[in-house]
């Protein structure tokens, strides 16, 4: 009992005496409760209060140790513990994003306000309010895929809307050989005249068209390799992004797909698990896949190495996901982009970042590899991804 | 609280347990709310080893309680020695003393176990319940009511007030669902099969007399292995046995001595089917061809 007096009283903040917690703080740690129990999370108003002294004790605040603190009060299980630092970052990291857009408004009042919603995420919210409006029965139907096709992945916390769009993004995957495939295929089946075969069918019937020969549009399925950055700055992009990359992975028997950081790990075998829970739980038990810092360059260099030979061939497809940032030098990216260009016969760069708000690509390396790849892509909603879609289609 | 966030980590690695400040301000933080910490994670990952590094780093006692399938309050808080009670009411009778009630209920007769144990220390100790997914529901529900108050009543005493707050870790593996109403009375933490770099450091840290290079590659490897699809992966503690047996046969590099390594697969991979599986691949293409 005297440990508790002499270190934790002079700390204490009772929830009837919010005094020395300062109300915007207040109303930002309220804002990121109702975030988690939006998630599914089962914080409770003890818990609120408890966020607020471990927030309080810091006396720098440290974004990284607010969130290990945060982390340890707030989540009960294993599955929570594995989300809530892509959650502390959408909300937060966001919250970061308003502010530098200088717009004037205050996000804050919004959040601390009763109205809810995904609470503290502010006028990001329109879209979820829109989603929960549409799932209600108001306006169900067309409307509430044409807000979720602009939704940007990073605001989607709500796991339904998730699922939604995860969903979706599969389908988008699956539709992609229908936009492939140029080459034609004779067939007695209906289809464009084949002027040549029928003529020469024709002979053994004393050169009557009898039996008269089509060619149809071949679908022929494209090699495909996945390069995925997962590195910690992709977090929020890539549940999303893993769901559209397995989409591709299971579409295409012939695909293969990496994940990278600072290293190159090859996880075609998980994706293509028929159980999504099974690939998640195969996914996550291998801890060293998430989080790490980014070595672009130097992953396309072990994969170079590793794996091109047995990957790339001429009619290959490379599709790189990656938001650019990277720790290794700009022109040895550039040089390996180079060198992975030739082996391939397309090499296309998804970026999440594009697109957003506050990203000025002028001034990332990723701009100075423009002109090493076919496409540079946005990747950041499923707009994006349609876009996508058609590129790597035509 | 930031600034004992760097000191807990220094002193928990110096008691041998290499963690970073992600469990170091969990640990804070229990001290700081004075709320227990569960933690959860696989077999073998450290969780019970970070109750005796927190008791070493803050040079206090651990007092242990393991739970089982069948455990009860008198096992977990105290029981009464009813083999001296009886002798001492045979020693009175020849005496022709008289004998009170009270005479036969007092302190010294009472066995403390764990719980009891940890509350009646002057200088707060680091409680430790191990495995408490082990134990059934009513147990559950038992910890509890002690955690929330941390007093004890014994009807022949009366209520005992604890001496001092002890630190409470509990750990789990999840064999059991646990109570929602323990979890939201917990800190919590999931201490995940440690990284490449961090399982160096932990092995570092256990064996420093062996070359870092072969630590390296063992360390890879087992990377390698937990990355398979089996059915028990290899823990850090099995990982450090497999370094010391490795050590045992000199072995210096691991592609150069793949039989050792096959025969000794043993310590790191527990169930048949796991050593035929792995047997069965060509564990040669794991091994790291250096450092």
């Amino acid at each position: 009992m005297d440990r508790i007096s002499k270190h934790s009283c002079p700390k204490v903040h009772s929830p009837t005496d919010p005094a020395p917690l300062h109300r915007k703080a207040g109303a930002n740690i309220l804002g990121f409760v109702r975030h988690l129990r939006m998630a599914e999370f089962d914080v409770t108003s003890e818990d609120a209060v408890l966020v607020g002294r471990a927030l309080g004790a810091f006396s720098l605040p440290d974004i990284r140790l607010s969130r290990n603190a945060c982390r340890a009060v707030c989540c009960r299980r294993r599955e929570e513990w594995q989300r809530f630092d892509e959650l502390f970052e959408a909300y937060w990291l966001y919250r970061e994003f308003e502010r530098e857009d200088e717009s004037g408004t205050q996000p804050d009042d919004k959040s601390a306000g009763g109205t809810g919603g995904l609470a503290g995420i502010g006028t990001g919210t329109d879209v979820f309010d829109t989603y929960k409006r549409d799932d209600a029965g108001v306006g169900a139907g067309a409307g509430r895929q044409t807000t979720i096709a602009k939704a940007d992945f990073r605001f989607m916390n709500n796991r339904d809307a998730m699922r939604q769009i995860e969903r979706l993004a599969e389908q988008l995957a699956a539709r992609l050989p229908m936009r492939l495939g140029r080459r034609r295929k004779i067939t007695r089946r209906t289809g464009q005249l084949a002027l040549r075969p029928t003529l020469r069918a024709s002979v053994r019937c004393g050169g009557l068209p009898l039996d008269p020969r089509y060619s149809i549009r071949k679908h022929e399925l494209p090699r495909l390799v996945l390069l995925h950055d997962v590195s910690h700055s992709m977090t929020f992009n890539n549940p999303l992004l893993f769901r559209f990359t397995r989409g591709l992975v299971r579409r295409f028997g012939t695909a293969e797909a990496f994940v990278f950081h600072t290293r190159l790990f090859r996880v075609t075998p998980m994706y293509r698990e028929v159980s999504l829970t099974r690939m998640r739980q195969r996914l996550e038990e291998n801890n060293w896949l998430w989080m790490g810092g980014t070595c672009i360059a130097d992953s396309l260099a072990e994969f170079g190495e590793q794996f091109a030979s047995s990957t790339l061939k001429a009619n290959t497809i490379l599709i790189i996901i990656s938001d650019g940032f990277d720790s290794n030098d700009p022109q040895q990216l550039a040089s390996e982009l180079r060198a992975l260009k030739r082996r391939c016969r397309r090499l296309i760069w998804l970026n999440p970042m594009l697109e957003r708000e506050g990203f000025n690509p002028e001034k990332e390396a990723v701009w100075n590899v423009r002109r090493h790849v076919d496409h540079l892509l946005p990747a950041h909603s499923l707009d994006a991804l349609r876009r996508c879609i058609d590129a790597i289609g035509g | 609280m930031q600034e004992k966030i760097a000191p807990l980590v220094t002193s928990l690695r110096n008691c041998g347990y290499v963690t970073d400040d992600e469990l170091a301000t969990t640990l804070v933080l229990m001290e700081e709310l004075g709320r227990p910490v569960l933690i959860e994670g696989e077999a073998g990952v450290g969780k019970t080893a970070i109750a005796a590094a927190l008791a070493c780093a803050r040079d206090t006692q651990l007092i242990r309680l393991q739970c089982y399938e069948g455990i009860d309050a008198s096992s977990a808080v105290y029981e009464w020695n009813y083999t001296q009670q009886l002798l001492w009411i045979k020693l009175c009778e020849q005496r022709d003393e008289s004998l009170q009630e009270s005479d036969i209920y007092e302190k010294r007769f009472l066995l403390e176990r764990p719980l009891l144990k940890s509350i009646m220390q002057e200088k707060a100790p680091v409680l430790l319940i191990d495995e408490v997914d082990r134990a059934d529901e009513a147990f559950e529900a038992f910890l509890l009511e002690v955690l929330s108050d941390f007093t004890v009543t014994i009807p022949e005493l009366g209520t005992i007030r604890a001496r001092s707050i002890p630190f409470v870790v509990l750990t789990s593996n999840g064999t059991r669902e646990l109570s929602d109403a323990l979890r939201r009375r917990c800190l919590f933490h999931y201490v995940p099969f440690p990284s490449f770099e961090k399982e160096l450091a932990i092995l570092s840290a256990h064996l420093p007399d062996v070359d870092l290079k072969l630590l390296m590659q063992i360390s890879r490897f087992v990377q390698t292995i937990r990355g398979m699809d089996i059915r028990k992966r290899p823990g850090v503690a099995e990982t450090i046995d497999w370094a010391r047996a490795l050590c045992g046969f000199d072995v210096n590099i691991l592609v150069d001595n793949p039989e050792v390594v096959r025969t000794t697969l043993s310590c790191l991979l527990k169930t048949t089917e796991d050593q035929q599986f792995v047997s069965g691949q060509d564990i040669e293409a794991f091994m790291p061809k250096s450092a």
